[in-house]
């Protein structure tokens, strides 16, 4: 197997302006995609993703340095050379009236049909593959404007498939799919490109998702490509710096985003288990940081007849049998005695101590 | 390898029968072109007058040979070229409802020889007899280049504004045309702009044997053209991004096909008129009675439908009427409006709706 298929030379993403220097987006960037990685190229809104995507699959020229696919600059190959090598799937709608899945699987083949576009039986054999990896194949004679986003997106993947590139190019194309949706199609591509060994470039705003599945992260951030395995990303606080926004940060503990605005002070949580990782996120929800030893406390307890919650502190002291009731008591307490919690002096102290483990809270 | 179990080539039978039904409905329409009309000729002699047999009368020789059969050729090949055009507009728009009539192309086409009318000082028919082949030549090749003037001004449009605008603005470029057409006018002598004037609307009739010896084959080469570019018109289907991707020659293939439009509708244009609506329905029952979207079928089948359509509707207007009041914009816009309207309301559209 080769590695580095693709190749990011001292390249400058971005627009030519009529009489003006062009409009650098992104770059000047050197990496490189191995062969059988799935990597996820994140970024907020308008940071370039897309025109990084477009000039990387050879749409749109750069402005400078260039864009090697095993070694051929991509904005020099002849079209049907490219398309053999490199297949791509956009966040554009394909609305082709009567058009069925097979028939749009197929089309994948253009690059090694002859002009009339005929297929051989070693085409059909790959586009029925293709159709199979991404479990389409039951889909094969539907037609494509009946289908669901989700079942369409997997269908233009089959489609990128049946090119049998060595390098995929996805833009969000798990924008407008539910969330078991996007694990699933997102899972997927990451056994794509492990089966096929060919490089799949997925951009996404699914963080969390991203971190747990890819094999190496982009993180586009301020024009610049921070890349390397998401584990050594959230170590190095690059994920924090990249992400952090008004009211949002990033949770090295938990590879997770919170809500930034604690204004009610600190509580603790006692106990283990699923119900106390909850009570945790709730108390966070609520407006809480979780630190040890705080002036608030509520301890999840397993007993005979079920799970109960005794809260402590200056919550006062009352026991509840669910958590919903444990809420509803908080926020009755904080309607009548606002002005206490809101005014909390732990605020600042906890602030400047960000590597305290969150309370006695299990994480995972 | 065994044959593939999902194998994509679904109805051969289908596609099959849907030809042959329409091959006999091509021949039946054109019997009916040379048979009927104010003198009633029996299906009979009008075969064997096509065949070379001398048994009938010298007026039915005349009638069916001189008058009818350039009429019946005229609607037959126009038909094929309305009917391909439609639909290669329909994929190079992505929109179901384009045509090159819909879309002002033949207005544009009109304007085209109407600018050449002034220019020279000769009009329609009188060019066509003053100058010859030259002539002929000319009126196409001014309205090929005013097809194509609309054309790429309807792309560039296309990039702006949503299906349905696109297809008000067409009607609106339409008249742009039709009033330019109106001042151009002005400048010739009343005699040239009434012989421009009697192919105000549509109509098959009239096209000499100098006219048909052109229009065939530029329509043929259209055609060929646009068989030659099946594949990449498949491409197409998914819009010019993906088509780029998967190895086609995006601009190549849209010059070629432009091209190909302005054979295919310039002469037809020039020499019967704007025709309505004919290349939209042809499209429409290709795609309907296929069931398919591969350009490798439907652009003949859209070219047989156009010829039946050209040759049925025509056959309508010439049926023995008491009074001759049926124009060919009247019996193909009866057809072709309310399959405008289908296309338009069905429920797959919905898109097309919502974009407005």
């Amino acid at each position: 197997m080769q590695t580095h298929v693709l190749a990011l030379e001292h390249l400058v993403a971005g627009y030519a302006v009529p009489r003006q220097p062009a409009r650098r987006v992104v770059g000047p960037v050197d990496l490189t995609l191995r062969a059988g990685e799935l990597a996820c190229l994140l970024g907020p809104n308008g940071a370039g993703k897309s025109t990084l995507l477009r000039t990387l699959a050879g749409m749109q020229a750069p402005v400078e340095g260039a864009v090697r696919l095993r070694g051929d600059d991509v904005h020099t190959l002849a079209p049907r050379d490219l398309a053999r090598q490199l297949s791509v799937v956009l966040t554009e709608r394909v609305t082709a009236g009567l058009l069925t899945v097979y028939e749009l699987v197929a089309l994948g083949r253009h690059p090694y049909t002859d002009w009339t576009g005929r297929l051989r039986d070693d085409d059909h054999a790959v586009v029925e593959r293709a159709l199979r990896s991404v479990g389409a194949d039951t889909l094969a004679h539907r037609l494509v404007a009946e289908l669901s986003d989700g079942e369409r997106q997997k269908c233009m993947v089959a489609r990128a498939l049946a090119q049998e590139p060595s390098v995929m190019i996805l833009d969000e194309i798990t924008a407008f799919l539910d969330l078991p949706r996007r694990v699933e199609v997102t899972r997927t591509l990451a056994r794509l490109a492990h089966e096929h060994a060919c490089a799949i470039l997925l951009s996404t705003h699914d963080l969390e998702l991203a971190l747990h599945t890819a094999d190496t992260l982009w993180v586009l951030h301020e024009g610049r490509i921070l890349a390397g395995p998401p584990e050594v990303l959230v170590l190095d606080g690059t994920f924090e710096q990249a992400f952090t926004a008004d009211g949002l940060e990033f949770d090295r503990h938990r590879g997770a985003f919170r809500s930034r605005h604690r204004g009610h002070g600190q509580v603790t949580v006692h106990g283990d288990g699923l119900e106390a990782r909850w009570t945790c996120s709730a108390m966070e929800r609520l407006g809480y940081e979780l630190a040890p030893d705080a002036d608030r406390s509520v301890t999840v307890m397993v007993t005979a007849s079920g799970t109960a919650w005794q809260l402590g502190g200056r919550f006062g002291s009352a026991q509840y049998t669910s958590l919903e009731a444990v809420l509803s008591a908080i926020r009755r307490g904080r309607d009548t005695d606002g002005a206490a919690g809101l005014a909390a002096p732990g605020l600042t102290a906890a602030r400047s101590s960000p590597s305290a483990p969150p309370g006695a809270c299990p994480t995972g | 390898m065994t044959t593939p179990a999902l194998a994509g080539a679904p109805h051969p039978r289908r596609f099959l029968s849907w030809f042959a039904t329409a091959g006999l409905a091509l021949v039946a329409a054109f019997v009916l072109e040379l048979a009927l009309g104010p003198v009633r000729i029996p299906v009979s002699s009008v075969v064997g007058l096509l065949v070379g047999s001398t048994t009938s009368p010298d007026t039915w020789h005349d009638i069916v040979l001189a008058f009818r059969l350039p009429r019946a050729l005229n609607a037959l090949v126009s038909g094929a070229a309305l009917g391909a055009s439609g639909l290669l507009l329909q994929t190079l728009f992505r929109n179901p409802l384009a045509d090159p009539f819909v879309l002002g192309i033949m207005h544009g086409a009109r304007l085209g020889v109407a600018v050449l009318v002034v220019v020279t000082g000769v009009a329609g028919g009188a060019l066509t007899s003053r100058l010859g082949e030259a002539g002929v030549l000319a009126t196409s090749m001014a309205a090929g280049a005013g097809a194509l003037a609309v054309l790429l001004l309807m792309l560039g449009l296309a990039r702006r504004v949503s299906t349905v605008t696109l297809l008000i603005s067409g009607l609106l470029i339409g008249y742009v045309c039709m009033g330019l057409i109106s001042v151009l006018l002005h400048f010739v002598d009343e005699v040239q702009a009434r012989a421009f004037e009697q192919w105000e609307g549509g109509s098959f009739d009239g096209v000499t044997r100098l006219q048909l010896l052109w229009l065939t084959p530029m329509t043929v080469a259209g055609l060929a053209m646009l068989m030659a570019l099946s594949k990449a018109l498949n491409g197409l289907l998914l819009g010019e991004h993906y088509a780029g991707s998967l190895g086609v020659h995006v601009g190549r293939t849209k010059a070629l096909a432009f091209g190909a439009l302005a054979l295919l509708v310039g002469p037809v244009t020039a020499f019967s008129g704007p025709v309505p609506f004919l290349g939209l329905v042809a499209a429409h029952v290709a795609r309907g009675g296929l069931a398919t979207a591969d350009h490798r079928l439907l652009l003949p089948a859209s070219a047989l439908a156009g010829a039946v359509l050209g040759l049925a509707a025509d056959v309508v207007v010439h049926l023995p009427w008491n009074r001759h009041f049926l124009h060919l914009d009247a019996v193909i816009g009866i057809i072709g409006a309310p399959v405008a309207l289908w296309v338009l309301l069905r429920p797959s559209s919905r898109h097309l709706r919502s974009t407005l």
